[in-house]
C-alpha cells in the first residue's frame, strides 16, 4: 500500500487531505511543519510527501532543500495558496513533481498524486489503489447515444449552426441510430461540449459575430477525438484546402442532401466496418443508413468484396466464406451483388460458401446463376 | 555612468513621462480612430464602418481576406460592406485593433526590426491561446481576451524605439548599454507603456486591466482575464514562439501553477498548444 507524507501548519487541509486519501485506500501519515516533516522522513520512507510553502518553525522549501542535500529523492508535489512565480520558480529548482493551489478540488489532487504514485508502481516500487481507480481510455460506442465511464453523455454528432432549419435539415437526413445535439451560439455549444461526448463535430464557417476556426479549436480541445467538419457553402473550388489548412478534418457543403449526408456518415460512421475480414472470412456488417442510400452501399460493399477477394486470392486462399446475414434483402441488388461476386470469385479461382437469411437462401436458389453457390441459411 | 546607473535613469525618465502623460505614444490611425468609436454602439450601421474601411486600403483588404477566409476561401469577389456584415461587428473591431497595434511593431530600425516582428509573433500566438483558454473557461469575454494578448507586449518596441532615440541624441561615449541592459530596461518599463497605450486607444478596461495584471498570477481571481493571459504566454514562449531567450524555468513555473489555476487538465493544453506555430503563421499572414 502507498505511503504518503502531508506537511501542512492548517490542521483543516491536513485532515482533508489525509481524508481523501484514505478513502483512496492511501496510508498517511501528518507532519505540521518542516522540522518535524523531516523527522518523519528520517522514521518511513514515503511514496510521495504533500508539502504546503508557508508554514511556521520551517517553511516547504526548506524543508524540501534539506530533504535534497540529504539525498533524499521521494516525490513531492506542492499543495499550497502561493502562486508567486519566483517562489514556485525556486522550489522547482529543487525538483517538485507537481503543483496544486489551494483550494483544490479533490478531482485534481486524486489526478496529481494517482500519476505520481502510478509512475512509481511502474517502477515496481508502490502498487498504486488511486492509480487503479483512475478514469480508463474513453472509447466511444459504433453509434448512438449511452454514457462515458466519468458520467458524460456520448452523441454522434454535434452540428454548430446559427440557423435552427440546418439543424433539421440534418436530423431529417440522419439514420435514426445517428444521435445528434445542434447549438445556434458558440456560447452555448461550448457549454455543450463540456458536457458531453462527441464522435463528429460539425461547424458552421459562417455564424455571425464568430470565428468559426477559433470556435472549432476551442471544441476540439475540449473534444480531442471528435472529427471536426466544416459546414460550408458550395462557392469555392478550394473550399476543402481552405478547410484543411484551417485544421478541419473535412468538408460538408450546403445546401445539405441525402446523398452528402450518407457520404458523411459513410467516411465517418461505417466505412471502416462495412465488411469484417478475417483470414477467408467476411462478414457483412448491418447497414445503419437509409433506404435512399442503399445504392451506394451495394456498390461500396461489391467493391470491397472484390477486393478482398482479390487479397484473399493473393494470400493463396482457395475458397472464401461469406456471412451475408445481415445484409438487408433487396432482391434486385442482392442478386447483382451475389452474381457479381460469384464470377469474381470463379475469376480468381475462390470457392464461394454464402451464409444469410431464409429470405436470401429463397431468392438466391430461384435463380439459375446463383442456385449452385453453397449456402447456409441462418436466423 | 555605470550601466546600472543609466539603467535606472532611463526607466525614471520612462516612468515618469508615461505618469506625466508626455510620453509619445502611437496614437491610433484615423480611420481606425473613427470606425471604433461607431463600433461602439452596438446598434452601430455597418455600412458608414464600411464607407470608412474603403478609405483605408490595407484595413479594406485585410477585412476582405478575413471575409473570404471565413467562408471557406470562395467567394473572393464581395464588397467590403458585404465583408463587414459576415464578420459581424466584434470581429471587425478586433481586426481593425490588430491591424494598428501590428503597426507599432514594424520597425525600420535593423537593429530592433527582426525581435519586433518576432514579437509580434509571440503577441499573436498569446492572444490565440488567451482567446481559446476563455471560450474554454466559458466565463470570460473570448475576444477582449484575444485584445489582451495581442496588447500584453506592446510596450516593448515603444520602450525600445525611445531607447534608440536616446541612445542616438547621447554622447555614444558615455550612453553604451549591453543587450541585456536593454533587455532590463525594456522588460521594467514596458508594461507600463503598455498600459498607458491601452488607455489612450479607449481599450476596454477589462483589456486595459489583464495588460496591468498580466506579469503575475492573483490567485484571490483565479479565471481572470490576467490570469489568463499570464498563463498563455507562458506557453507561447516554452512553444519557442518568442524572441531570444527566456526564463524556462521561470515559465515552466507558471505553466505548473496556471495549470492548476485556471483548472486546466494536460490534455487540453496539449491541443491548444498543438499545431500554436502554424496558426500564427497563418495569422501573420492574413
Amino acid at each position: 500500500m502507498a505511503r504518503v507524507l502531508t506537511v501542512d501548519d492548517s490542521r483543516a487541509v491536513r485532515s482533508i487531505v489525509v481524508r481523501q486519501l484514505n478513502e483512496w485506500g492511501v496510508e498517511t501519515d501528518e507532519a505540521e511543519d518542516g522540522i518535524k516533516g523531516l523527522e518523519k522522513l528520517d522514521e518511513v520512507l514515503y511514496d510521495l510527501v504533500l508539502l504546503d510553502v508557508t508554514m511556521p518553525e520551517m517553511d516547504g522549501p526548506t524543508m524540501l532543500a534539506k530533504m535534497r542535500e540529504a539525498g533524499n529523492k521521494t516525490p513531492v508535489l506542492m499543495l499550497t495558496s502561493e502562486a508567486k512565480r519566483s517562489i514556485v520558480g525556486e522550489v522547482m529548482k529543487l525538483g517538485i513533481e507537481d503543483y496544486i493551489l489551494k483550494p483544490f478540488k479533490p478531482e485534481e489532487l486524486k489526478a496529481k498524486v494517482s500519476k505520481v504514485l502510478k509512475d512509481l508502481g511502474q517502477g515496481g516500487a508502490a502498487a498504486s489503489p488511486v492509480a487503479a481507480v483512475t478514469a480508463a481510455p474513453i472509447e466511444a460506442p459504433a453509434s448512438g447515444a449511452g454514457t462515458e465511464p466519468g458520467g458524460r453523455r456520448f452523441v454522434d454528432i454535434f452540428i454548430v449552426d446559427d440557423m435552427d432549419n440546418v439543424h433539421k435539415r440534418l436530423r431529417s437526413l440522419l439514420p435514426d441510430t445517428v444521435s445528434m445535439d445542434a447549438s445556434t451560439s458558440a456560447q452555448d455549444a461550448l457549454q455543450q461540449v463540456r458536457e458531453r461526448v462527441y464522435r463528429l463535430v460539425i461547424v458552421d464557417n459562417q455564424i455571425p459575430d464568430v470565428n468559426s476556426v477559433a470556435l472549432m479549436n476551442q471544441i476540439r480541445a475540449l473534444q480531442p477525438r471528435a472529427t471536426m467538419i466544416s459546414l460550408a457553402l458550395r462557392t469555392s473550388d478550394n473550399a476543402v484546402d481552405e478547410a484543411k489548412r484551417d485544421g478541419y478534418d473535412g468538408v460538408l457543403f450546403k445546401p445539405l442532401t441525402q446523398e452528402l449526408v450518407d457520404d458523411l456518415i459513410a467516411a465517418y460512421f461505417d466505412t471502416s466496418e462495412i465488411l469484417i475480414v478475417e483470414g477467408s472470412s467476411m462478414r457483412v456488417s448491418a447497414y445503419t443508413g437509409r433506404e435512399e442510400g442503399l445504392d451506394r452501399y451495394y456498390s461500396k460493399l461489391s467493391q470491397r468484396v472484390r477486393s478482398d477477394m482479390l487479397k484473399m486470392a493473393e494470400a493463396c486462399f482457395d475458397h472464401v466464406e461469406i456471412d451475408a446475414a445481415k445484409l438487408p434483402v433487396r432482391p434486385e441488388r442482392a442478386i447483382k451483388l451475389v452474381v457479381d461476386v460469384v464470377q469474381e470469385a470463379g475469376r480468381l479461382g475462390l470457392d464461394v460458401k454464402l451464409r444469410g437469411t431464409s429470405d436470401l437462401g429463397s431468392l438466391l436458389s430461384g435463380l439459375a446463376e446463383t442456385a449452385q453457390v453453397p449456402f447456409e441459411a441462418v436466423s | 555612468m555605470s550601466a546600472e546607473k543609466l539603467l535606472g535613469v532611463l526607466r525614471e525618465i520612462i516612468l515618469n513621462r508615461v505618469e506625466k502623460d508626455t510620453l509619445v505614444i502611437p496614437s491610433l490611425p484615423e480611420v481606425a480612430t473613427r470606425c471604433l468609436e461607431l463600433l461602439r454602439d452596438e446598434e452601430v450601421d455597418l455600412r458608414q464602418v464600411s464607407k470608412l474601411v474603403e478609405r483605408d486600403p490595407v484595413l479594406a483588404t485585410r477585412l476582405l481576406r478575413h471575409a473570404t477566409s471565413a467562408a471557406g476561401g470562395g467567394d473572393a469577389s464581395i464588397s467590403i460592406q458585404q465583408a463587414t456584415t459576415r464578420l459581424g461587428s466584434r470581429n471587425v473591431r478586433t481586426l481593425i485593433l490588430d491591424a494598428s497595434a501590428q503597426q507599432i511593431f514594424r520597425s525600420r530600425d535593423q537593429r530592433i526590426a527582426s525581435t519586433a516582428r518576432q514579437l509580434w509573433e509571440h503577441s499573436l500566438a498569446v492572444a490565440l491561446l488567451s482567446r481559446d483558454l476563455a471560450a474554454i473557461l466559458g466565463e470570460l469575454d473570448a475576444e477582449a481576451a484575444y485584445l489582451a494578448g495581442l496588447i500584453h507586449d506592446v510596450g516593448k518596441p515603444i520602450a525600445a524605439a525611445i531607447l534608440l532615440e536616446a541612445e542616438r541624441a547621447s554622447d555614444k561615449s558615455r550612453f553604451t548599454l549591453t543587450a541585456d541592459s536593454w533587455l532590463a530596461v525594456v522588460q521594467g518599463v514596458h508594461r507600463t507603456i503598455g498600459v498607458a497605450l491601452a488607455e489612450k486607444w479607449h481599450l476596454p478596461e477589462a483589456v486595459t486591466q489583464a495588460i496591468r495584471d498580466s506579469s503575475e498570477f492573483d490567485s484571490s481571481n483565479r479565471h481572470s482575464l490576467g490570469n489568463v493571459v499570464c498563463f498563455s504566454n507562458s506557453v507561447a514562449k516554452l512553444q519557442e514562439l518568442y524572441p531570444g531567450t527566456f526564463d524556462k524555468e521561470d515559465a515552466q513555473a507558471l505553466l505548473m501553477v496556471g495549470r492548476s489555476l485556471l483548472g486546466l487538465d494536460d490534455d487540453v493544453i496539449a491541443r491548444l498548444s498543438s499545431g500554436l506555430k502554424g496558426r500564427v503563421t497563418t495569422e501573420y499572414a492574413a
